[in-house]
This record gives structure tokens, sequence and C-alpha cells, in this order.
């Protein structure tokens, strides 16, 4: 669109444009019922985690009530808590500290989600920028963006994010940084495969004759043509994001505790499996649940948005 | 083809020096101090300037990377370097990281090729089974069971498995020793569960596309059996991304050994390497993670010539799939 045509019938105009999109894009993935299973799932996970402190406290989370270790689901115990005793309900019961495990859960979810939001966010941005340099650049830039990227990914990536956070110390950022890191790769080699098909046809000569500016011509008219496989790649990487933050705080290379993370829980967990399972289960079923929402998300999101690719 | 081949393995050169340098920039700026850790917090200021000094750690970074590679002359710290099969010695036992890294190696790649081939048992069966079947419930079963495998945290499958199977039916032990056959049952199939779940996917998707071809067609025209047809006609050809993904999850499986070794406490060069991690022992840490790197490289460059060679349709330009 051009910066004289935005008038308002143009804007209704598009505004039903991008309305009419929606519901053919909801129609087709609609149609999947396990992929909109796992949107709703999704969903109650981030409303979950953004109103964490509504169902509990965080220091309540975090403090340690020896006196109340190991009870079974459903137990209840008395906790001294801000300066008094609280008869509390553990529904999914407590862990070897006495915490309460689904409070731990539920604010565990708020660390991964963004931490899965914001590395895949940041990678995305990371790689999205050297793929299009290298692609519409080409040349030496190219070269050089592309050697270090096959570099990047000759290292198993687990192993890679490992290395980042063993080397700059564990941290959440340091944590961010090594996902980030690790997933970039990926959309370099994207974002670079598609703006090459895409740079030489005939539309994006008319643009660049019309005077379009080399950001222009790659936001507006190139990267345009890859959404669809952005968006999916990246719900696929939120659950790839989440998995690998749990395994590196199970390492003790993550989040640390007394912080709620499901991966350092199942690390706790680990040395009473045999005494208090119930501490080994709750976690990580919460993990398998998500990514697995995650991956049927991104898979019904591809057969919507990329009706070629039918399965 | 020889010409193939020669290019990628040059090609290799830059990718291993690039993968080296990259390794060693991240245990570089690492805050722990080596020379602090060898003498202890209360050492005096002179000693360890000295220590610094013998331990190389004074010089420019570019010398230290160089001489990781090819060598440090020194009576005590001194190593023959990454080159010539010589990585130091661990800062803390002070065994040679090399020989540790060549006794445990074979350990992991055990656990890996047992891996390997229980996930091509089972995926490719049942990627085919599903393929001929296509939206019927048994494909909806193994497609939710896929997904689950590739969602599923290896590291708490394995505690799941040690849960029922160690502690509640005693059948197998939790504790896993490469002497032990039995033993090693139980993080073989928590590391094949993801791979096995990638190679159902992939031969259902690659036998769905071959089944739609016309020769397919043509080939049930002429009134062969069915069985025949999937058989000679559809999976020789399904057959090559088959291999290919096979081989590549390979390197992955070696890489994923890393969370399987330590929760079974299996002696495998990941239990090596996140030993290393927490006692920040640098020429382990360093040593271990350039070796699975090298492997994990060198392992997709078999892959990649094997693909050249059963495919010929596949030119010097043409790249196999993506990895995962």
């Amino acid at each position: 669109m051009h910066a004289f045509d935005t008038s308002g019938s143009n804007l209704s105009r598009s505004l039903r444009r991008i309305a009419r999109n929606f519901g053919q894009f909801w129609r087709r993935f609609s149609r999947n019922k396990l992929a909109t299973a796992s949107l709703a799932f999704v969903i109650l996970v981030a409303l979950v985690s953004v109103f964490a402190d509504l169902f509990y406290n965080y220091d309540f989370v975090t403090a340690n009530s020896l006196e109340n270790a190991f009870l079974k689901p459903g137990e209840s115990g008395v906790v001294y808590f801000q300066d008094r005793d609280v008869e509390h309900r553990f529904l999914l019961g407590s862990d070897n500290y006495g915490r309460d495990i689904l409070g731990r859960i539920v604010h565990g979810a708020r660390v991964s989600l963004i931490i899965g939001f914001v590395a895949v966010a940041f990678a995305l941005s990371l790689g999205g920028t050297l793929g299009a340099m290298a692609g519409y650049k080409g040349g030496r830039m190219d070269t050089l963006i592309m050697r270090v990227t096959d570099i990047l990914l000759s290292i198993p990536m687990i192993m890679l994010s490992i290395a980042i956070v063993a080397a700059l110390g564990n941290s959440f950022f340091n944590l961010l940084l090594a996902i980030s890191i690790t997933l970039a790769p990926r959309y370099i080699r994207i974002v670079r495969a598609s703006v090459i098909t895409v740079k030489d046809q005939e539309f994006v000569e008319a643009a660049r004759c019309l005077g379009a500016s080399d950001l222009r011509i790659v936001f507006r008219h190139i990267l345009i043509n890859i959404t669809a496989p952005i968006i999916v790649q990246s719900t696929l990487n939120v659950g790839t994001a989440i998995l690998w933050t749990s395994f590196l705080s199970f390492l003790g290379l993550g989040i640390m505790p007394p912080k709620p993370e499901w991966g350092n829980m199942l690390a706790e967990a680990r040395e009473f499996i045999q005494y208090a399972p119930h501490t080994l289960f709750a976690p990580g079923i919460a993990i398998l649940l998500t990514v697995l929402a995650y991956n049927l998300m991104g898979d019904g999101l591809r057969d919507a948005l990329d009706p070629k690719l039918k399965r | 083809m020889w010409r193939y081949i020669a290019k990628r393995i040059l090609m290799l050169i830059p990718v291993l020096v690039g993968v080296t340098f990259l390794v060693f920039s991240l245990m570089y700026i690492t805050p722990s101090d080596p020379a602090q850790l060898m003498l202890g917090a209360n050492a005096s200021p002179a000693a360890y300037a000295q220590m610094r000094a013998d331990m190389g750690l004074d010089k420019p970074f570019i010398v230290q990377y160089l001489r990781f590679l090819f060598g440090y002359k020194h009576p005590v710290f001194g190593y023959k370097g990454l080159v010539f099969g010589d990585l130091g010695r661990s800062y803390i036992t002070n065994r040679y990281v090399f020989e540790l890294i060549l006794s445990s190696f074979p350990n992991t790649a055990l656990l890996a090729t047992g891996a390997l081939i229980l996930s091509i048992a089972l995926g490719v069966p049942i990627g085919i089974l599903s393929a001929t079947r296509p939206y019927s419930f048994i494909d909806m079963v193994f497609t939710v069971l896929a997904l689950l495998g590739a969602s599923m945290p290896t590291f708490w499958v394995a505690m799941v498995f040690i849960f029922f199977f160690a502690n509640r039916l005693g059948w197998l032990p939790a504790m896993s020793d490469p002497a032990n056959l039995i033993s090693i049952i139980l993080p073989m199939v928590t590391l094949s569960l993801n791979s096995m779940a990638i190679l159902m996917r992939m031969t259902r998707s690659s036998m769905l596309e071959v089944m739609e071809q016309d020769y397919i067609r043509t080939a049930r025209l002429k009134g062969l059996d069915e069985g025949v047809v999937i058989r000679k006609h559809a999976l020789r050809n399904a057959l090559i991304p088959i291999i290919t993904i096979a081989g590549l999850q390979f390197g992955a499986l070696l890489s994923g050994a890393v969370l399987t070794e330590k929760i079974f406490a299996y002696p495998g060069i990941g239990t090596i390497m996140v030993d290393a991690i927490y006692l920040k022992d640098t020429p382990q840490i360093l040593g271990s993670i350039c070796f699975v790197a090298i492997m994990f490289s060198l392992v997709n460059l078999a892959v990649d010539i094997m693909y050249g060679l059963v495919d010929p349709r596949v030119k010097e330009t043409k790249r196999g799939p993506g990895r995962k």
C-alpha cells in the first residue's frame, strides 16, 4: 500500500480482508480437532502463567516447611506462612522441602513460557536478519554467514546450549541466550533460502524501480511471503525451547532451586523416586503436555496455513 | 563421484577448525579461573602468577588456541595438541583427557548403536504399516504415539522407567554398566524413543509420497499383489530418504546419550562431560565437547557420501535433507 491510500474506506476494506483471511484460516485449522484442543491448552497454560500470583503466592511456593515434606496429593497440612499458621490443602502433594507441587508447577509455567517465547523471538530476529542479509546481499557476506551457520549446526544442538551456559555461568539471561543462539541457525537457513528464491522475481525488481530501499524490499515484499513457514517453525520451537530449558535446569545449568522450574523440580524429585513418586510425575507431565500441545498446534498451523502441504 | 567425496571431505576441514575455535572461545571466556582452581583460594599472588605462566594462561587468546591445536611444551602442563590426539590432562584427576574419552566413547557408541537399531527395527515397519492404511484408527494411534515420543523429555522418561522397571517391578537394574548387557536395556530404550518417533513419521510420509506416484498405479494395474507393490516398488524408492534420516539420527543419538547416560550412571562420554562441567575441569569439557562435535560431523559426512552413492541423482550441488 502506498502512503496516499490510507483513507477510511480503504482501512475498513483491509480490515475486512484480514477478517476474511482469518476466517478461511480458522475454518481449516478448526477442522483439526487435536490442533484445536492444543490451542485451547496453550491458551490455558498462558493464562495460568500470567495470573500465577492469583492462584499461589510466589513466596509461599518457594518457602520451606519441612514438617509438611512428601505429603501425598490431596493431603492437608499446617503451614507457617507470613507470621501465622495456615491450613493448606496440597492438591498435588508436596516435595522434599514441603512446598506445594501444584503451586510450583503453576509458577514454573511462567518461567518456561517466558524463556520459550523470548528465546524464539530473539532467535527469529537474529536468524532472520542474518539470513536476509546473506540471501539478499550474497557474495562474501553470504559465505561468511553460512560458514558460521554450518559450524553452529555441526555441534549437536543440546551440547551447544550446554557449552554456552557452562561457559557463561548459569543465570536466567544466559539460559535465554544459549537457547536463542542454538535455535537461530534454523531461521538463518529458512529466511536465506526464501530470500534467494524470491529476490530475482519481477515484482521485487518493480519495487526497486519504484525506488524502494533494500530494507523495505526485504520486509514488505520478500519476508511477507514466508510468514507461514516462520509461524509454523516458531510454534514448534517454543516447544523445543521449553524442553531445553527444563533439561538444562535439570542438569543444574539453568534456573536453580528454590526458584520453581519444571526441570529443577525433576532434579530434586530424582533422589526420592522410590519414596515419593508423585514428586516425579506431576512436573514431567506438565512438560510433556505443554510441549506436545505446541507440537500438535504447529502441525495444525502447517496444514491450515500451507494448503499445498496436504496431509 | 570421487570428486564429490573429496570435495565433501575438504569442506569438512574449515568446519572442524571453526567448531574447535568456537568451543575454545566459549571456554576461554568462562569466569572460572583454572590457576585459582589448581592452587586453592589462599595462594600468594606470586605463586598465582607463576601458576598462570606455567599453565600458559598469561598468553594471548590466539596463542592459547594454537597451543590447544598443536601442543604446548611444558614439563608438567605440556601436551601434544588436538591435532596429534592429545588434549592435555584433567585439572582434577590429572588423567589424560584423550585416553579418558577413548575409553568411554565405545560405551556411548554401543548405547547409540543399540538405540539406532531398535528405533529402525520398530520405527520403519510401523511407519510402513501406517502408510498402507492412512487415516485409519491404527494410523491415528501411531501418529499420536510418535508425537508423544517426540515431545517427551528424555530425562523424565528415564526416571519413570527406573521407577517402574527397577523400583516397582524389579525387572531391570537402575544403574547401567556396559559389562552387563541386561542393564543397558533401559537406557537404550529411553534413548531410542525420540529417534523411533522421527523415523516412524519420516517412513510414513516418504511411503505416502511414493504410493501416489504413477508407477505404483501402473504396478497395481498390472495386477500385481499389493504386498509385492509395497515391498518391491514403493519401499525400495521410499528407503533413500529413510536411510538418510536414520544416519543423521545416529549423530543425534550420540549427543542425546548425554542426558540418558547421566541418569543411568552409565560410564559414557556424556557422563564425563557433565561431571567435568560441574567440576569446572576445562580440558575435559573442551575435549569431550570437541570430540562429540567431530564425531557428529564425521557421521553426517559419511551419511552424505552414502546418500550420494545410493542415489545417483545427487549432484555435487545438492545436499541431503536438512538436519533436525
